[in-house]
């Protein structure tokens, strides 16, 4: 009987010792596996910050006009006879009472204003260079 | 007799055994009472390991958030000589790798020491083909490094900062303590091998990143600025240049630019002189740009109208025992064309109505002899001596830009005091400083340090200052489309034996545009420039190109094609 708790209590403190070891080992290689996802991680982040720095040197207006001035892009400036100055597109008198009405009826109103919108051409203006 | 032997035999072992154990329990004792602290102390220091963690230094944009700075992770090479066994070879090894003599590391590898830098910050090519080579006792650690996407572009704003990534000059100084942020640490046990292990982790204080600067700098602006202070160096050939855009409204310095300037990636390389902000630091005489303080002060006393008249002596005045010239005689001019045609003489005279305490009082108003307080390092506040201690002559000097010495940015907020209805802004290079989400910490706003002029004298003062542009000494700065207005300017430098030069000049031109709704206020400084000098000739040209192209820039529709179209409307109305 003795012999039998005796072997009770050690196969006890034995497991829980184990477990307890295991629970620390695991503890300890996922402790590696972060560091290891850290050191990627902040590999990638330098990586990015590096791609980023890379873009904003491409895109620095020295580089760009170094560029232009290498590959002979002649751009000018539009002189003033090239040049049409157009006023903001005035709203047809139709078009702007249909969107009162949307807006005075509500979620409704959209769908007849887009009903109404089938049936009225909005203007556009356009400036052509004069040749 | 056996048993005896024996007996004794016994004993004598027993004793030997029972000395050993008691030797063994004063060993046990020794190092448990008189040891344990050391020890624990050691075996702590073995196990138990606080890591620094740096600080992510903040990142400095210009006005669109645009990074005009940002720190990039480099890795840096350290050698733990006592793992080293064959030295020379490594030394061998590396030499070509790291661009340093053999002998220089050798000398390194032979320390007897665990840390020993070899080369820090390695381009991306040196620390791959050091990793690639697997040295045992050669490490890396990775090391912040700041880098400069525009290199030489605003490179007397920025500044740079040190090794240890300490600002040492520009912004980059005198934010330094909003910049660098706050390190943290990490207190944890590790391997064997001296890992940390994270699991054990027991005390954590996070890193605080330094914040971000967003600076009224514009890239695109700057980058005219820059272009064009190139294109004057080459056509004029100056010893040094400035040029400020500043915004008038709001004292936002949109551009500053100095020659000679330098690579911010290389300054290391650079020579002290490139390094000098000239826009804070120079003080020069102002020549006649000066003249728009005398002209503004007599305007507000009421002392000169537009029309009044000044005669001019034929250009030669005399004041104190000494002649006073123009640069061309005048006869009788009006005070609006004593100012467009610069005329020492008619100034003077104007002056001499004014007043010395009157004049110096004016001089103070636009914030000449004090520093404009525009966040940057080095800053002086120029010479202005009181009346008292004018010589009979200084009010023949003074007025037209001499004996008193100003910075450009003085300049430059003095002329952005006229273009903003007589209001003097204080100078701002930073908008905000925020931190990495965004978050404002600290908001610049624009600041009115005080009225110095009435509306309707500024208003004159625009007026004559157009005047300049269409029918004066201005003429080259004069933008197609736009009506724009400047004060031109050419001093004489002072030779060593104190005495004015007449070969060593400083050509300028300050001005706004456009006249009616000025956004931009630009001044332009030539440092002895040749073989032309004269700052109508050559630093208005500069003003032009400048003007121009920022407001192009900058969508403002040419002010005479607006006229045109507004009069096609009325007709059509």
């Amino acid at each position: 009987m003795k012999v039998h708790r005796f072997l009770t209590i050690t196969s006890i403190i034995t497991t829980v010792a184990l477990l307890y070891v295991n629970q620390q080992i695991t503890l300890i290689r996922l402790s590696y596996d972060i560091k290891e996802q850290e050191k990627t991680c902040s590999f990638l982040l330098d990586r990015n910050k590096i791609l980023l720095y890379n873009i904003e040197h491409l895109e620095s207006p020295h580089r760009l006009e170094e560029v232009l001035l290498a590959n002979n892009i002649e751009l000018e400036v539009p002189s003033k006879e090239r040049i049409i100055l157009v006023s903001a597109t005035p709203e047809k008198p139709g078009t702007s009472e249909i969107k009162k009405i949307a807006r005075a009826t509500g979620p409704l109103g959209k769908v007849r204003q887009a009903i109404a919108s089938i049936f009225v051409l909005g203007s556009e203006a356009q400036a052509r260079p004069v040749k | 007799m056996y048993n005896r032997a024996h007996k004794n035999r016994l004993n004598f072992i027993f004793s030997i055994f029972i000395s050993l154990l008691v030797l063994l329990l004063i060993r046990i004792a020794y190092l448990q009472l008189a040891l344990s602290h050391n020890l624990a102390r050691l075996a702590k220091k073995q196990h138990a390991a606080v890591i620094e963690l740096q600080p992510k230094r903040g990142t400095i944009y210009d006005r669109n958030m645009c990074p005009l700075a940002i720190s990039l992770n480099l890795d840096s090479v350290y050698a733990n000589a006592r793992e080293i066994k064959d030295k020379e070879n490594v030394a061998r090894m590396l030499s070509p790798i790291l661009n340093l003599s053999e002998d220089f590391l050798l000398e390194r590898l032979t320390r007897d020491k665990g840390f020993i830098w070899l080369k820090r910050k390695l381009t991306p090519t040196e620390s791959a083909r050091v990793k690639a080579l697997c040295i045992k006792g050669i490490e890396l650690v990775k090391e912040p490094k700041r880098f400069y996407p525009n290199d030489s572009l605003a490179s007397h704003v920025i500044g740079y900062v040190g090794m240890d990534d300490k600002g040492l000059e520009g912004l980059e100084l005198f934010y330094d303590e909003y910049l660098k942020g706050t390190p943290g640490y990490r207190a944890t046990l590790r391997d064997a091998r001296r890992r940390p292990i994270a699991s054990f982790e027991y005390e954590y204080f996070p890193p605080m990143d330094g914040f971000d600067l967003v600076l009224t700098i514009d890239e695109v602006i700057q980058h005219i600025a820059e272009r064009e202070i190139e294109r004057a160096m080459k056509e004029a050939k100056p010893i040094g240049a400035c040029i400020i855009i500043m915004d008038p409204r709001t004292g936002d310095i949109l551009a500053l630019s100095n020659r000679p300037t330098y690579g911010l990636n290389s300054f290391s390389k650079e020579p002290f002189e490139k390094k000098r902000n000239r826009a804070v630091t120079d003080m020069f005489e102002p020549g006649s740009t000066f003249k728009i303080v005398t002209a503004a002060a007599a305007l507000e006393n009421k002392v000169a109208d537009l029309n009044d008249k000044f005669f001019c002596e034929n250009g030669e005045y005399k004041i104190a025992g000494h002649i006073l010239h123009d640069h061309r005689p005048h006869g009788w001019l009006t005070f609006r064309q004593v100012i467009e045609k610069s005329s020492n003489i008619g100034t003077v005279k104007v002056a001499q109505i004014l007043g010395p305490s009157e004049l110096y009082k004016f001089i103070k108003k636009f914030g000449f002899g004090e520093l404009t307080e525009i966040d940057l390092p080095g800053e002086v506040p120029g010479f202005v001596r009181s009346p008292s201690l004018w010589s009979k002559l200084s009010i023949g000097a003074i007025p037209m830009g001499q004996e008193i010495t100003i910075t450009p940015v003085q300049l430059a907020c003095a002329i952005s005091a006229i273009a903003n209805n007589g209001n003097l802004v204080r100078p701002r290079i930073v908008r905000a400083v925020q931190d990495k989400r965004g978050e404002v910490i600290k908001s610049f706003e624009p600041t009115v340090v005080r009225g110095i002029l009435s509306e309707e004298t500024a208003a004159m003062m625009k007026d004559i200052l157009s005047g300049v542009v269409t029918d004066g000494t201005g003429r080259l700065a004069e933008v197609e489309g736009y009506r724009v207005a400047g004060k031109t300017g050419t001093s004489q430098k002072i030779e060593p034996n104190g005495t004015y030069s007449h070969s060593r000049f400083i050509a300028s031109f300050i001005g706004f545009a456009p006249v009616d709704d000025p956004r931009i206020a630009v001044v332009v400084i030539l440092d002895e420039p040749k073989p032309f000098y004269f700052g109508g000739v050559v630093a208005a040209p500069v003003f032009k190109r400048v003007t121009q192209s920022v407001l192009r820039y900058l969508e403002i529709k040419p002010q005479r094609l607006m006229q045109v179209k507004r009069a096609i409307e009325s007709v059509e109305d």
